[in-house]
């Protein structure tokens, strides 16, 4: 099931990984990881396939991808945006 | 019709109307010759100065009557809360000088000044900051010593300092009572992030447009100096909520924090006008003081686009020339 935030869907990402939040008006700056992961997540992606695109198109091994996707949604949590 | 440092509305709502309608015959109301919109190029095409509404409404009402004889003009749109303030009770004696305004009722402003704010609050269902009424600097230091330091002293329409104990208390408070007399508003300082929503009320409850900033930068005295432009649905119901209970009737301002402790907004005040940013959205094609305009002559207005998230302002301040043979009709004192 699909339980996707309006906050996610609300952000205004651009390429270079500025992230406006429209609901605080704070504005973010993301690493090239981060923006793909948010990309991702807005398109609907679940946890597994985040991980799996990372997997796929990044140089890292399974266990420091997954650690650094959790502590990523967990910062994402703290922010409302999940 | 200030816009250096500390500005007005003024200079604004007139720039925006000659935007809207270059011809439009606007006369402008200073209460000092260095106002610098009266010299800037989108400026009133004549000034007259006034006497502070401290010199009371027969006085002022005198003045408005000299000036209409001088320049003639059909409405009056005061924008500073002490005008509007005195104003509000006076409609039927200004449409005897041939004067028409739209004002908030005097018993609608009474209710929404900061006084009466938690009251308000409370009956529309908006979280505020604790608020107490001192009548003199004694009580205004026992419910600051009740509160907890630090506390806002707030004049009740200008003037607000961050006082830390009795002594700060006691100086912020003199000085607002000396230049603006009582009362006093003792407020426990919400820590957050300033947000302000601007509009226009319809007067039956529903709103004909509205634009809420966060403010990016604040200066010295709390004003800010540059927004950006927010859509939070939560501050969205907050705001017709308020204007849906007040049946808020044209322009005002509501100012919030949003308080850390608990991402709930907190409402400080309700201004019954346009806030100095005013033309900030009429940039982007929001004219709110053309559709003011609109909506006090008809009671219908153009479609105010809701500005978009992120499109942000800055204040930029500029000099504006003026010459002494301009500045010398305006240096007369109207002091009655």
């Amino acid at each position: 099931m699909n339980t996707q935030s309006t906050r996610l869907d609300d952000l205004m990402l651009n390429d270079r990984g500025f992230v406006f939040d429209p609901n605080t008006g704070e504005s973010y700056q993301l690493s090239a990881t981060g923006l793909q992961c948010l990309r991702a997540l807005q398109r609907g992606a679940t946890t597994a396939a985040v991980l799996a695109e990372l997997l796929e198109t990044r140089e890292v091994d399974a266990l420091t991808a997954r650690a650094d996707l959790d502590a990523f949604l967990w910062e994402l949590n703290q922010l409302g945006w999940l | 019709m200030h816009r250096g440092d500390n500005p007005q509305p003024g200079g604004s709502i007139v720039a925006d109307i000659r935007r809207e309608w270059p011809d439009a015959e606007v006369v402008g109301l200073v209460y000092n010759a260095y106002e610098s919109a009266i010299y800037a190029a989108d400026g009133p095409q004549v000034c007259h100065t006034m006497p502070y509404p401290t010199a009371g409404l027969p006085i002022y009402l005198e003045r408005l009557a000299e000036v209409r004889a001088a320049t003639p003009f059909d409405w009056l749109i005061p924008t500073l809360d002490a005008e509007i303030t005195m104003l509000a009770g006076a409609t039927e004696r200004l449409a005897a000088l041939g004067i028409q305004v739209r004002l908030p009722s005097a018993g609608l402003l009474a209710r929404c000044g900061k006084a009466k704010l938690p009251a308000l609050a409370e009956s529309c269902g908006v979280e505020v900051p604790e608020t107490a009424v001192a009548r003199d600097l004694s009580e205004a230091m026992e419910h600051a010593g009740r509160m907890g330091y630090p506390v806002f002293v707030k004049g009740a329409f200008y003037d607000a300092s961050l006082a830390r104990d009795a002594a700060a208390v006691a100086a912020a408070g003199g000085a607002i009572l000396a230049d603006w007399g009582p009362p006093l508003i003792i407020q426990e300082p919400s820590v957050g992030t300033e947000f302000n929503v601007m509009g226009i009320g319809d007067g039956d409850g529903g709103l004909l447009g509205y634009c809420a900033v966060r403010k990016l930068i604040i200066s010295d005295k709390g004003k800010g100096n540059g927004s950006v432009v927010v859509q939070d649905p939560r501050l969205d119901e907050i705001t017709r909520r308020v204007i849906a209970h007040t049946r808020w009737p044209g322009p005002f301002e509501l100012e919030f924090v949003r308080d850390a402790r608990d991402d709930g907004y907190r409402l400080i005040e309700i201004n019954p006008r346009f806030p100095a940013w005013v033309g900030f959205p009429a940039l982007s094609g929001a004219n709110f003081s053309a559709a003011a305009v609109e909506w006090m002559v008809s009671g219908r207005c153009r479609e105010l686009p809701l500005p978009e998230p992120g499109t942000f302002f800055l204040r930029h301040q500029i000099e504006v020339c003026g010459r002494m043979d301009q500045i010398s009709g305006l240096l007369v004192q109207h002091v009655g």
